[in-house]
């Protein structure tokens, strides 16, 4: 048994890094970003094995390859960095036989990561440690849903982030079986054409060239290993980046991002942008993606990761004109304008767009729905999203409808909550028969309280997602997808937007509060709540009491241990009636506080796609 | 005068924003202009200034020249060379000074503009073509011509050659553009480019040395002030910007100013003639009323406060909160039923009225309160009016931040939200000049608010970030007070200075240790090498025939 094994992933452009992190371990260090997947497993238990990440978001990509590390009875995995964001590496453990032999346990920090030993009785299958680990740290087990693939050939690992599931194989094949089922549903290779033939009929194969090899065809999206979103995403998106724009250069083995002469991060040959590289880009107000001459498809793939994160990148019409980026991600990148950056509102915009784009086009789960539907595989149909729209004012029923008919991008069916009237009521039938929307309705009367309404509403939900919205809000049309995104990219189990738009009825001005956003907090608009389904039943539902159930429902998410995420608050206006009409608890005052932009009269941001009262006015506070 | 079919909605001063400025030549003038002069004949330039007027290139048909004789012997006639229709009036009753001649000048005027022109002027042939261009695109302009300042011998120009070049096209020739000064505006224009960015001080620039305007924007801003023998076109600027107008100088309009400017040369005496004057009449000129507690002309801010409703207590509390500002020049409008109170017998406890008699009475006294039924649409001149309910009280720096903060962002109604019932309380500040523009070019039914809006800006914020708080919770600050504060102040600074410099005593100290041990180190490390290493490695290396380390070639000193 030898003494010490190392395995390691992400340095390729910081080696010096690793040095740093790992000091009582010299190496060899088997790189396991490179690692060829047929490269037969270790038999040969191990007395310690290392495993050293940059990043999280490299240990994601590290977890397939678990198959790779030896058994070992001390298991170290060391995260060099992590973004402020992610949450501890506490291991969260699943039936596996490996914690049942834990003797110790340790997590330190260091610097900015984390060191995590654990010693066992015996001999334990360290890629089993390694993606407990990871579901700590970002919340939760968190992996893609099926169908289970297979990866072969060098330069695999990038293709199934944080998925313990694959079957690893060589380029020849075969892939080995498990117990009364093919080994996987569908074989990615990489490999340069043309590929050699694959033996086994019943399992399709997908072939990917090298990112840095010259194309055969047309380039596509698919070519490209997707955007890893449970890392590359906007979280901790910074609406007021003071600092420069920075530009993408190429240097040797790899690219920079620099501003001026300072060297923000550094980028390896094939592209990979990390989390933490994502974290240190917060401050910039967009980067520029001019001249580099990255060859292949290795630029549209630095691009994706950059937009994916809600960075604008700025690119020439050539560049901007790759098929490989996708037909969104191209349109929503001709929109960005280097001028209209300076502005926090426009830039925010800009970055939803992109990122929205981004994440639909080249994360991981559109990716592989995209390949496994292109292989003639048969996928589960995407979480359908039931919204809870209550209101007691039969006049608001038709506005309400509207706002939700023009939700693009989800399926989604409407529980019409009616408090203290009927469906058969004048405007009300109309509205619901005009509606081209799955409408349920639940009647209640105006005495029961609206945490009962809610729950009667749920309990005909048949969504795996809860949306709470108002009936006089605004919504823009991609309120509920964004929602959605949000709650793919943050794990979260109570996602919801920040109510930093408010249209101030009583005096006619709409202003913006500075409220931060793409964090995990406890507050969100109630009005814009979305809920995983499981948290919800765990929870019991609303309190059945007359108000406040949203804040309510927050306090019991936050109790059973669950995550609530606020993303970004450019689909949805807050109307402020008068007072005279509503119950508020905040007076006009408490808003006109905190404001950070004024509008005179109701005015929409470009992303809710409605047109505001012609008012060309709009003030911003004093710095 | 008829206007044009929708007049353009300036912001602020930035007149860049009208389309459709014609070139010169290029137009068809619609608009009759009268120019007046008023001069004193004593510098013999009429004549020249006449002849450049004779030949300019705007239509005949729509051009009137008004001389006003304001001179101590009477003019005996025009001088020969002079546009077709030219008139001579003099003041009558021994009435005499500029004002009183331009005011004079511009009663007698028929046409639709009115054009100022000093006697010292010679104008180039399209100048009044080219400020007569701006009139016919909105009707609440100013337009400044671009005078340069030459130093002619007076028997080196006759009128025939003044009519002579201006026919010939040769204007330009007549003086040398390098040995001529710009007027002194022109740094100002420069710095904002062409007063667009000027806001509400464009104004201040106001020379009526060639400068044309509306007669109606004239008559509503009243007329020049005659008591003003200097300075009365900045004045006249002031109250013009009040009446909502925008300051647009044409660098086309040129003329030759013969001999030096009135201004030039004097400056201090000119200043000290002028600041008296101006401080009493244009409130916007801060520097000119420095000192605390005294009242002048025209007030900086009207306070309003409708008594109808309130109590005593109330009234009472907004008016003297307002009164003890530190801004000094407030003025304060009681609003309410006044002519309800009549001297009739009543029982002075039980006085249905009896709250407003109370008002009433117990501001008798005071100039700076009067009481009005019916509030005024503006308050001109003067150039803030400011709402508070009664019952709601302005900090003692309350105004002078408001204003200073609506100046900073060109601000036309600010208001305050106070408190929320069925509608929202509000103070509400509101700039004399943005509102008298809006009702200028509002469409008839239109809410002022919005128009307000574009010209200006209007902004919602809360009271109590200003200092506008309820009338029981109300403070002010004694000076007393305020000393010790400042006292305060000044012992924790200097105990903070104190600290600050120990700091940084001990942080050099620390620089200096460090540069001390680097050098010992360094020190040590040369002598060791010189004594001990270099000796051993001879002994070892010499028999072995090693190259010593420290002579090798292109190695610096160890």
């Amino acid at each position: 048994m030898s003494a010490t094994w190392g395995g390691c992933v992400g340095f390729g452009s910081h080696p010096a890094l690793l040095d740093r992190v790992c000091e009582d371990f010299d190496g060899p260090w088997t790189i396991l970003d490179g690692a060829d997947p047929g490269e037969p497993p270790p038999d040969e238990a191990v007395e310690r094995a290392v495993i050293a990440a940059r990043s999280p978001a490299d240990l994601r990509r590290a977890v397939p390859f678990g198959a790779l590390i030896p058994a070992a009875t001390r298991v170290c995995v060391i995260i060099a960095e992590a973004p402020p964001w992610a949450a501890q590496p506490l291991p969260v453990a699943g039936q596996g036989a490996a914690w049942h032999l834990l003797a110790d346990l340790r997590i330190a920090r260091r610097r900015r990561g984390w060191h995590i030993e654990a010693s066992f009785s015996g001999p334990v299958a360290g890629g089993e440690v390694l993606s407990h680990v990871l579901y700590g740290l970002l919340g939760g087990r968190r992996h893609m849903a099926q169908p289970v693939i297979g990866l072969a050939g060098q330069g695999a690992s990038g293709w199934r982030p944080g998925d313990p599931n694959v079957a690893l194989t060589s380029v020849g094949g075969p892939v080995a079986d498990r117990r009364d089922a093919p080994g996987c549903d569908l074989v990615l290779r990489v490999t340069e054409s043309p590929a050699c033939p694959w033996p086994d009929g019943r399992i399709p194969v997908a072939d990917r060239p090298p990112l840095s090899a010259a194309l055969d065809g047309a380039a596509h999206p698919d070519l490209l290993p997707p955007v890893d979103e449970s890392v590359v995403n906007p979280i901790g998106f910074r609406q007021n980046a003071r600092g420069p724009v920075a530009a993408l250069t190429s240097r040797a083995g790899g690219f920079s991002i620099t501003s001026g002469l300072d060297e923000l991060v550094r980028l390896p040959a094939s592209g990979e942008l990390t989390d933490v590289d994502v974290a240190r880009l917060r401050d910039v107000v967009g980067v520029a993606v001019q001249d580099v001459d990255a060859y292949g498809l290795v630029r549209a793939r630095i691009v994706t990761g950059l937009a994916a994160a809600g960075i604008p990148v700025i690119m020439s019409a050539e560049g901007i004109g790759d098929p490989a980026l996708g037909a969104d991600l191209s349109d929503a990148l001709a929109t960005v304008d280097e001028d209209e950056l300076t502005s926090e509102l426009r830039r925010e915009e800009i970055s939803v767009r992109l990122r929205r784009a981004a994440l639909r086009t080249h994360g991981a789960i559109p990716r592989w729905r995209n390949i496994a539907v292109s292989a003639g595989l048969a996928l589960p149909y995407e979480p359908p999203v039931s919204v809870l729209l209550s209101t007691c004012r039969k006049d608001m029923v038709p506005f309400a409808l509207e706002q939700m008919e023009r939700q693009r991008g989800v399926r989604a069916e409407i529980i019409l909550g009616l408090h203290g009237f009927s469906a058969r009521e004048a405007g009300v039938q109309g509205a619901i028969a005009d509606s081209s929307l799955r409408i349920t309705v639940v009647e209640a009367a105006a005495g029961a309280p609206l945490g009962e309404l809610l729950n009667r509403m749920a309990a005909v939900a048949s969504g795996s997602f809860l949306a709470k919205v108002d009936d006089d809000d605004w919504y823009g049309p991609d309120h509920l997808a964004d929602l959605l995104l949000a709650q793919l990219y943050s794990g979260a189990e109570l996602v919801g937007a920040a109510a930093e738009f408010v249209y101030l009825e009583p005096i006619n001005t709409t202003v913006r509060r500075r409220l931060g956003t793409e964090r995990f907090t406890p507050l969100v608009a109630g009005g814009t709540m979305l809920v995983a389904r499981e948290m919800f039943e765990t929870l019991g539902g609303f309190r059945p009491i007359p108000q406040t159930v949203d804040g309510q429902l927050i306090e019991s998410v936050e109790a059973a241990g669950g995550r609530i995420y606020r993303t970004h608050g450019l689909n949805y206006v807050l109307r402020r009636r008068h007072s005279r009409a509503h119950t508020w608890r905040h007076p006009v005052q408490a808003f006109l506080k905190s404001y950070q932009e004024q509008w005179r009269g109701l005015h929409f941001n470009q992303l809710m796609e409605s047109a505001s009262t012609p008012h060309a006015g709009y003030w911003r506070q004093e710095q | 005068m008829t206007s044009p079919t929708r007049q353009p909605r300036i912001p602020a001063n930035d007149h860049g924003v009208i389309e459709g400025v014609p070139a010169l030549g290029e137009w068809t003038p619609r608009l009759s202009v009268s120019v007046v002069i008023p001069t004193s004949g004593s510098r013999g330039t009429l004549p020249l200034a006449l002849a450049g007027l004779a030949a300019q290139t705007y239509p005949r048909h729509l051009l009137e020249v008004i001389v006003v004789d304001d001179g101590e012997q009477p003019m005996l006639r025009l001088p020969e060379i002079r546009p077709e229709r030219t008139r001579l009036i003099r003041p009558k009753d021994g009435r005499w000074g500029k004002p009183h001649a331009c005011n004079l000048g511009a009663s007698t005027a028929e046409g639709d503009v009115v054009h100022w022109l000093d006697d010292d002027l010679v104008l180039f042939p399209d100048h009044v073509e080219a400020q007569m261009r701006w009139h016919h695109l909105a009707d609440y302009l100013v337009v400044l011509g671009h005078p340069r300042s030459v130093q002619p011998d007076p028997s080196e120009l006759s009128p025939n050659e003044v009519l002579a070049a201006a026919e010939a096209g040769a204007v330009a020739k007549l003086f040398h553009e390098e040995d001529s000064t710009p007027q002194w505006t022109e740094k100002r224009w420069n710095r904002t480019s062409d007063l667009r960015t000027a806001g509400v001080d464009a104004f201040s620039v106001h020379v009526g040395a060639t400068s044309s305007l509306p007669a109606a924007l004239f008559r509503a801003a009243g007329g020049m002030d005659e008591s003003l023998m200097l300075g009365e076109d900045t004045e006249l600027g002031y109250r013009l910007a009040q009446a909502g107008a925008v300051f647009v100088p044409d660098r086309a309009a040129r003329a030759w100013h013969l001999g030096r400017s009135t201004v030039v040369g004097r400056e201090p005496e000119v200043k000290r003639h002028n600041w008296p004057y101006l401080g009493e009449r244009v409130p916007t000129f801060r520097w000119l009323r420095k000192t605390p507690g005294r009242g002048y002309r025209v007030p900086y801010v009207e306070v309003v406060v409708d008594a109808r409703g309130a109590s005593l207590e109330e009234v009472r509390a907004t008016v003297d909160g307002a009164l003890g500002s530190w801004t000094p020049d407030v003025s304060v409008r009681i609003t309410g039923p006044w002519s309800r109170l009549g001297d009739g017998r009543r029982a002075p406890l039980d006085d249905p009225d009896l709250d407003l008699r109370l008002i009433s009475a117990g501001y008798e006294g005071d100039a700076r309160v009067t009481f009005t039924e019916d509030l005024p649409a503006s308050c001109f001149p003067i150039p803030f009016r400011f709402h508070c309910p009664a019952g709601w009280v302005p900090g003692q720096d309350a105004l002078g931040r408001l204003i200073a903060f609506a100046d900073r962002n060109a601000l036309g109604v600010l208001s305050l939200a106070l408190e929320e019932r069925d509608e929202v309380v509000h103070a509400r500040l509101e700039r004399t000049a943005a509102l008298s523009r809006a009702r200028l070019v509002a469409d008839p039914g239109e809410d002022l608010d919005d128009v307000v809006h574009e010209v200006f800006g209007t902004l919602w914020d809360v009271g109590e970030k200003w200092g506008v708080v309820r009338s029981e919770s109300a403070t002010t600050v004694s000076p007393e007070t305020l000393q010790a504060e400042l006292e305060k102040c000044r012992a924790r600074s200097l105990v903070l200075q104190d600290r600050a410099n120990r700091w940084r005593r001990q942080a050099t100290r620390g620089h200096a240790t460090r540069r001390r041990w680097r050098h010992a180190s360094r020190r040590v490390a040369r002598v060791l090498m010189r004594r001990v290493a270099r000796p051993v490695m001879r002994r070892v290396a010499r028999p072995v025939g090693l190259r010593m380390p420290w002579a090798a070639p292109g190695r610096g000193r160890l």
